[in-house]
């Protein structure tokens, strides 16, 4: 399945490049009738550890070697974009992403990892994590179709962003996102954003001082895989801690076509935004899928799994029934999000604050740790699926800082942003066991709460940009910092400098696995400190 | 003592010193270049009959002297004023007047509010403010479609070049059809966004300014994550991204008059300014620095826009005085004395010294309807404390004034929205 998929993405590599560059042909061809516009960049992202990340596999695997210092990166991108209008009527946009990872000494030795439970990163695909991340795809490629001047019609592949909250999705539901292009850390979710194929109709109300947008997404024109967030649960780079080297595909593969999950029917939204009284807001139903996946285990173990003659019950209950895997499956069940932004300026605060709520209607759990595949697999979350309704909400404080010219000499008030992020459980019952992640101890509290700060500053006419975020955990403890510098060099070169550092309260190891019960967001990313370094060059 | 005899010969002295100073000086011919090689000697000479000397403030004579700024010397040519502006402008009078209290503007409906301004005047310098400020010969909806802002490192030359796309819509002040659009509380609303660099493009804000001291409601659309987020509406005073130029300090003087603490008018005088400017100020086409830049220097410091025509320009001088958190202490603005438009300023910081010196230099376009509005062709903001500028400069081609078919629905967030696809 897994080399079907490689192949397929390759095909797809090359009718993408084949299909823009016609077009881009097309365009500058038509000249005379369209404004056609070629534009993108080059680039090289390298990251280093700055910590053992396969500390606390030891235990599990075979002797492992000290991997702090190591290049776990390196990997070269050209983005190719071309946009053309046709006439007032008509305009067309496509955007290739061409992407090479070098094989790296690193990466070999994920895949190369063996002990119990542990098989190698990608050993369900080629065993081969530099040709996993080299995924090229045309990203977007759409027509613009605006038959009045008040409606827009897009079809196409295209990117469509909903709510307002930064690092964390609420309503921003439209697209999955993909998390093995960066974990956590990429600030232009453009780059995670999974891109579907949509008809999204816009049409601008002058006289309500809003619009209304519509989408609908047919399920048979998209990839299977376009649904949900995708995490590294291959064993690669950014796989939880201590899972690099686990390909869990290899026995809870993905199932797209679960009933109550099947990425084939069709999904919709709908969305009024406005202003009114200077309070931008909006109001938004969606009916999409889980954005986190959630594991479907066997009711029973398969004859041989474990030397076994005959099936034996594990106490999983399966999604719908649905397992499809030789333990279990991957799903994203089918939700239904109603949300509600509003943001404004404050003249008193001198400050914009913003807010963000969705509810999502049977938000799907893992739960239980009395399952057979908790002892086998390790942690909880393997007894079966629950469906709650959730809220999550956001409220944030942007403000302009002008002290910090004088503290700091910037040359313009630095930005600030604080946000606080929550996950409101309905109906909570601890009993339940809901867990944060299946095999991670963390069970889910009745609210989960984040907050992020960003501080943005400018230096030499926008040359130099040092930024800082911060995170914290405030339910389940540990957090982030990420310092990082952006530096301009003439119209072309960009380099940004990042050091990524994080801490936790618990993590799972070889020592505690199956006991703790403090693993969470944070302690998924233990050992996992960085640098990071990125040099563009854009045309 | 001073004897009739004495008297006599004093003033055949002076007579005769006059005669030869008359014989000495002459008007230039058109097109000399005034420049650090021979300011010593033209400023003796006369332009359009007025001596050029006399046409340079302190802070001119700087530049030209240390800065490398060169002035082509053209006669002055007439500003015709665009009929239904001054129709509208006269409409004003005696209706308009400022609010002492609130420092806010009442009976205008559009052109200028005050036509008629008396030096003695003691709102004077107000009034002229609020006339630049409501009453721009800029059409009730100006669009320049390709512009650049360089930033320009006074040693290095430029470093910067985004290519943006701006809008400017009036929803008070209208000249054609009824003044007002809308409820009457947005004065305008403003549509920016970048086309180039690929990392800019699609980076843009709409702004909408409210006619009263609010301060404007602002957005910015964000590429990298796709989306719109609202903007504080206190950045009036801020800088504009990383450039040299704060928001205030758009053409020279973009404040709401009333957030000012208040204004003098420190003298009516001649200067050299650009008022028909020569175009293209900048060919986006253009493969080298001299066809791409028409009238900017090549050599250091880079930011002189010497190839143009500077004439001699009747000005108000008025200091306005900033307000407590402002970065300038005050900012001195040249205001042209037949129509409001400011020529040139200079901002001071808050120890008094003198930070940026602003010139923007302007021409007639005609609107689709055929109204004649003035716009500017190019600008620089000079930071000379940190020997570097922000120059904007606008394909001629591509402004476009009064176009029948953009309405306030297309000068939107909506449509700020769309331009980042």
């Amino acid at each position: 399945m897994n080399r079907r998929r490689n192949a397929g993405r390759r095909r797809v590599d090359i009718l993408s490049t084949a299909v823009l560059v016609a077009l881009a042909q097309l365009g500058a061809g038509s000249a005379q009738a369209a404004e056609t516009n070629f534009y993108g960049d080059v680039s090289a992202a390298l990251s280093w550890n700055t910590q053992d990340t396969l500390k606390d596999n030891k235990g599990f695997a075979n002797t492992l070697p000290d991997t702090k210092g190591k290049m776990s990166m390196q990997r070269y991108t050209a983005r190719l974009n071309v946009d053309s209008t046709v006439n007032e009527n008509l305009s067309w946009a496509g955007k290739l992403r061409l992407v090479h990872e070098a094989d790296l000494g690193y990466l070999k030795k994920l895949e190369d990892i063996r002990g119990l439970g542990f098989s190698g990163a990608d050993s369900a695909g080629h065993n081969d994590l530099s040709r996993m991340y080299s995924w090229s795809e045309l990203r977007e490629l759409y027509a613009d179709i605006k038959p009045t001047e008040n409606i827009l019609l897009r079809l196409g592949k295209q990117q469509v962003v909903w709510g307002e909250s930064d690092f964390f999705q609420a309503m921003d539901m439209v697209h999955g996102y993909d998390f093995t292009w960066r974990s956590f850390l990429e600030p232009a979710n453009e780059e995670l954003r999974k891109p579907l194929v949509l008809a999204n109709l816009t049409v601008q109300v002058p006289e309500a001082d809003g619009k209304v947008q519509v989408l609908f997404r047919p399920g048979s024109l998209n990839r299977l895989d376009a649904i949900g967030n995708t995490y590294d649960i291959r064993g690669g780079r950014w796989a939880n801690q201590p899972l690099k080297g686990v390909d869990f595909t290899a026995i809870t593969p993905y199932n797209y076509r679960a009933e109550g999950a099947d990425a084939r029917k069709n999904t919709w939204g709908i969305r009024w935004s406005g202003l009114a009284r200077e309070i931008n807001y909006s109001l938004s139903y969606l009916k999409t899928f889980n954005p986190s996946p959630v594991i479907s285990m066997a009711p029973q173990v398969p004859i041989g799994l474990i030397g076994n003659l005959a099936p034996i019950p594990t106490g999983s209950v399966p999604f719908n029934q649905n397992y499809t895997g030789v333990a279990g499956e991957v799903v994203y069940p089918k939700v239904d999000m109603f949300g509600v932004t509003a943001s404004g300026y404050s003249a008193t605060a001198d400050a914009v604050f913003s807010t963000e709520v969705a509810y999502v209607r049977d938000f799907a759990y893992n739960f239980g740790q009395n399952s057979f595949w908790s002892l086998v697999l390790g942690g909880p979350g393997y007894d079966g699926v629950k469906r709650k309704n959730v809220v999550r909400s956001m409220v944030r404080m942007d403000k302009s800082l002008p002290f910090t010219q004088s503290l700091l000499g910037t040359e313009k008030p630095a930005f600030f942003s604080v946000q606080v992020f929550d996950t409101w459980i309905r109906n909570f019952k601890e009993s339940e066991d809901l867990v944060q992640l299946v095999g991670f101890g963390q069970r889910s509290a009745e609210h989960s709460t984040l907050m992020t700060v960003i501080l943005d500053t400018s230096y030499v006419n926008g040359t130099v940009n040092p930024t800082l975020v911060l995170g914290s955990d405030l339910t389940y403890g540990g957090g982030f910092a990420v310092p990082s510098v952006t530096l301009q060099y003439g119209k072309n070169w960009r380099l940004k400098l990042e050091y990524d550092h994080f801490w936790h309260k618990g993590a799972r190891s070889a020592a505690n696995d199956n006991v703790e019960r403090n693993g969470s967001l944070f302690g998924y990313f233990a050992n996992n400190n960085q640098f990071y370094a990125k040099l563009t060059y854009q045309f | 003592m001073i004897t009739r005899r004495n008297l006599v010969k004093t003033c055949i002295a002076v007579a005769i010193a006059g005669s030869s100073q008359l014989a000495w000086s002459g008007e230039v011919a058109e097109g000399t270049v005034l420049s650090a090689a021979n300011i010593d000697t033209l400023k003796n000479e006369t332009l359009d009959g007025k001596p050029i000397g006399s046409l340079l403030t302190e802070k001119m004579e700087w530049r030209i002297r240390h800065n490398g700024w060169k002035l082509p010397l053209y006669k002055a040519k007439e500003i015709p004023l665009d009929p239904k502006w001054v129709k509208a402008s006269k409409a004003n009078i005696g209706k308009a007047k400022i609010n002492p209290e609130t420092r806010e503007i009442e009976g205008w409906e559009a052109g200028e509010p005050f036509p008629n301004v008396d030096a003695k005047d003691p709102q004077a310098a107000e009034k002229l403010i609020w006339n630049w400020h409501l009453g721009q010969l800029q059409g009730d909806v100006a669009t320049a479609k390709t512009w650049t802002q360089l930033l320009i490192d006074g040693k290095k030359g430029i470093h910067a070049e985004p290519i943006a796309e701006f809008t400017r819509y009036s929803m008070k002040g209208r000249l054609n059809g009824s003044a007002v659009e809308g409820d009457g509380k947005e004065r305008g609303r403003q549509l920016l966004f970048f086309k180039e660099p690929a990392e800019m493009k699609g980076l843009g804000t709409f702004s909408i300014f409210y006619d009263s001291a609010q301060v404007p409601d602002s957005w910015v659309y964000v590429p990298a994550v796709r989306r719109v987020r609202r903007l504080s509406g206190g950045a009036w005073m801020d800088p504009v991204g990383s450039s040299d130029q704060l928001q205030d300090d758009l053409e020279i003087f973009n404040a709401r008059p009333s957030w000012y603490k208040g204004y003098k008018l420190l003298g009516k005088r001649w200067v050299l300014a650009v008022a028909h400017a020569k175009l293209p100020a900048w060919n986006p086409k253009g493969a080298s620095f001299e066809e791409r830049y028409p009238v900017l220097e090549k050599g250091e410091p880079y930011w002189n826009m010497n190839n143009d025509h500077f004439e001699p320009r009747e000005v108000w001088v008025i200091e306005a005085v900033t307000p407590e958190a402002h970065p300038y202490s005050k900012k001195i603005v040249y205001m042209d004395t037949k129509y409001p438009r400011i020529h040139m300023g200079e901002a001071y910081n808050r120890k008094g010294e003198f930070w940026k010196f602003m010139y923007f230099h302007s021409n007639i376009f005609k609107g689709e309807d055929g109204f004649q509005s003035i716009q500017s062709s190019g600008g620089a903001i000079i930071d000379v404390l940190r020997n570097h500028a922000t120059v904007f400069l606008v394909d001629p081609t591509q402004w476009f004034v009064n176009q029948s078919k953009v309405k306030a629905a297309n000068v939107s967030l909506g449509q700020l929205e769309a331009a980042g696809r």
